[in-house]
């Protein structure tokens, strides 16, 4: 596939934690369709679970029933994720701390995930529009190391 | 998917993990780990080296062992699992190694 081509995927998960094996099945299609490295695909999977399982943890907490949406885009060089939900108000842009510096002692076993979609992820913007949490944020695919 | 195999070895618990820990299926290793901690066993090698996929669920489990002073080691040998561990800055306490050989010495220290 020609890097010139902006590739585009779409995939929908209910407020149930069982379906965030969703992102695995989804990480594989790109895996086959895009011309993606493992190295990437990693980091997508690990930010997408990160994120969307706080949401289906906490977000949508007490509720009978919510909807996440995620749309997925390639340029050749950046992942661009949009996530959006009709779970209860969460920035986790706000929320997210760098717990790498602390010692051992002073962490909280929570965070960590936030942490690192901190981290991996570049451009990481948060909304709260019309009842609903606007989340998009870009994955590189080129590396450093 | 999840593969796990767990071996009591001299002084220490071997623990296998192959495929993906995640929020899916930590649990599973969690409970393991629980009731190898009822045994009274301080001492855990992880073997990582088959495995693929981490996520933050799957580093709390080591995060708990080692805030309640548990010796451990991981052997480690996929660059991007790797990184991620890296990424925490739990890199020394976790106590990574690239093969078994230098994770079970270390215990032994």
């Amino acid at each position: 596939m020609g890097n010139s081509k902006i590739h585009k995927y779409s995939f929908s998960l209910s407020h149930q934690i069982k379906d965030i094996k969703l992102i695995e099945q989804a990480i594989d299609v790109l895996g086959q369709d895009w011309d993606i490295d493992t190295k990437s695909l990693f980091h997508l999977n690990l930010v997408l679970e990160e994120l969307i399982s706080n949401t289906m943890y906490y977000g949508f907490s007490g509720m009978e029933k919510g909807r996440i949406n995620v749309d997925l885009s390639f340029d050749g060089t950046y992942i661009q994720v949009k996530i959006h939900d009709d779970a209860l108000a969460f920035d986790p842009t706000v929320e997210a701390e760098d717990t790498s510096a602390q010692t051992l002692d002073e962490r909280a076993i929570g965070g960590l995930g936030i942490m690192l979609s901190q981290r991996i992820s570049e451009d990481m913007i948060y909304r709260y529009h019309e009842s609903k949490n606007k989340l998009s944020f870009k994955i590189s695919t080129k590396h450093n190391d | 998917m999840i593969k796990i195999d767990n071996y009591k070895i001299s002084n220490f618990e071997l623990i296998e993990v192959s495929g993906r820990l995640d929020t899916d299926n930590a649990d599973n290793l969690d409970e393991l780990v629980l009731q190898i901690l009822e045994k009274d066993c301080r001492s855990f090698l992880f073997d990582l080296s088959e495995l693929e996929y981490i996520s933050s669920y799957g580093i709390r489990i080591f995060v708990k062992l080692l805030k309640r002073s548990v010796k451990i080691s991981l052997v480690v040998k996929s660059e991007s699992v790797f990184s991620i561990l890296k990424m925490t800055g739990l890199e020394d306490p976790l106590n990574i190694k690239g093969n078994l050989k230098d994770a079970i010495k270390s215990l032994h220290i």
